[in-house]
């Protein structure tokens, strides 16, 4: 952790007074964390629901500001447009629409109270306690049970981002799946390579690399991938399973184009998701068209 | 990544924990109704979370959909409770017992 802060004051060059090294993106993380978990205890709790709204709309903003801080800028937007502005204004309309007089003189919470308050922690504690599902190489080693020689060549199942995709730069990582367990040495920068068409005589280096599912799945991670036409390049040769079986003798070659963050968003809810994208504009028609007709339903008819 | 992605899946959890009690526990229904916000933003932020650690942003586009159906949520719940609120006044949930049996 030190070595990383020093790491990133060391890159941004002459801005190292003591005083800036406190404010990382961790910290800004963890205070946001914080902050967000007592508006939203503030929230549920406090007696007059204007000020719990208050509240919600505290915790709104600082939700977005962790997503900016995952790479999520647009839904950082949304949140705040959405959320924030049209959402929690439709509800303090409402509230003070029905002008609910000695709303503060009542108890807030139900008689049933602790037993709220039991299901509200077993349920995070049933969240949190859940063990690592990621499939990440741990302590324990993959039983491996050989009765035939394993003289089969792997394949490549898929990559990610797919052939002839278009991506975000915040997600700067690629990921490639096999059809067996590979021999994890193989796995390596060199031969897996990602070549931007901009300069194609200097491959990636990635900062980490990951293999997951048992060696099925390796992820390369990069400081940051910067709007271009990029190419995977695997070599047949030198990517082996654990057996010494080679993934094939020509190289499988693979190209996605990276572009901005919110661009990369666009391209997602406009290619593969064009069609989910429009049902959900029909959800919203149909809440539309169903809450005109409960609000105006009875008026109508006298 | 700045965070591990547990960290942020716990984060979710315990604002998720926070929007059930609120649920189960707030008399007043428009609160109750905010609470289930609150489970939805902790559901986006794992979401995100997990689009981050995969670096796919097929979570992200998720997340946009969910916000969309709040969206919708929000629009119905509302006009329910003034419905509701046209037949008898007043937001408490122990009011509205005419269905008990």
């Amino acid at each position: 952790m030190l070595s990383a802060i020093s790491c990133l004051t060391a890159r941004r060059g002459p801005r190292t007074l003591p005083a800036m090294v406190f404010f990382t993106p961790q910290a800004a993380f963890y205070y946001m964390a914080a902050a967000s978990v007592a508006s939203a205890l503030l929230a549920v709790t406090r007696k007059n629901p204007v000020h719990s709204m208050l509240w919600v709309l505290a915790l709104f903003l600082h939700v977005a500001g962790i997503f900016l801080l995952l790479g999520a800028e647009f839904l950082a937007a949304v949140q705040v447009i959405v959320y924030a502005g049209a959402i929690l204004v439709f509800y303090i309309f409402v509230l003070m629409l029905l002008d609910l007089p000695g709303e503060e003189a009542r108890p807030r919470f139900g008689s049933h109270w602790p037993f709220a308050v039991a299901a509200g922690l077993s349920f995070a504690a049933l969240v949190l306690l859940i063990p690592d599902a990621g499939g990440n190489v741990g302590t324990s080693a993959p039983l491996v049970v050989d009765t035939v020689p394993d003289r089969f060549a792997p394949s490549v199942t898929g990559i990610n981002p797919p052939d002839g995709s278009v991506r975000g730069q915040n997600f700067p990582s690629i990921r490639v799946g096999f059809s067996e367990e590979m021999d994890e040495v193989t796995l390596t920068p060199a031969n897996i390579q990602l070549i931007p068409k901009s300069d194609p005589g200097n491959p990636l280096l990635p900062v980490d690399i990951q293999i997951r599912n048992e060696g099925k799945l390796v992820q390369f991670t990069y400081d940051e991938l910067l709007p271009d036409d990029y190419q995977i390049v695997i070599n047949g040769h030198t990517v082996t399973d654990r057996a010494g079986n080679a993934l094939g003798t020509t190289n499988i070659t693979h190209s996605f184009t990276v572009v901005t963050a919110v661009a990369g968003v666009g391209h997602a809810l406009f290619g593969p998701f064009a069609l989910p994208f429009e049902i959900a504009s029909l959800v919203l028609l149909a809440a539309i068209v169903g809450a005109v007709v409960l609000v105006k339903g009875r008026a109508a008819e006298s | 990544m700045i965070v591990s992605v547990d960290v942020v899946l716990a984060l979710s959890a315990v604002l998720f924990g926070i929007g059930v009690f609120g649920f189960l526990a707030r008399r007043n229904i428009i609160l109750m109704l905010i609470s289930v916000e609150i489970m939805l933003n902790a559901v986006n932020l794992s979401l995100v979370g997990f689009s981050q650690h995969h670096g796919d942003p097929r979570g992200q586009v998720l997340a946009l959909f969910v916000i969309a159906v709040a969206a919708a949520e929000v629009g119905v719940g509302l006009g329910l409770i003034i419905a509701l609120n046209r037949n008898k006044p007043g937001a408490g949930v122990e009011d509205l017992n005419k269905l008990k049996w």
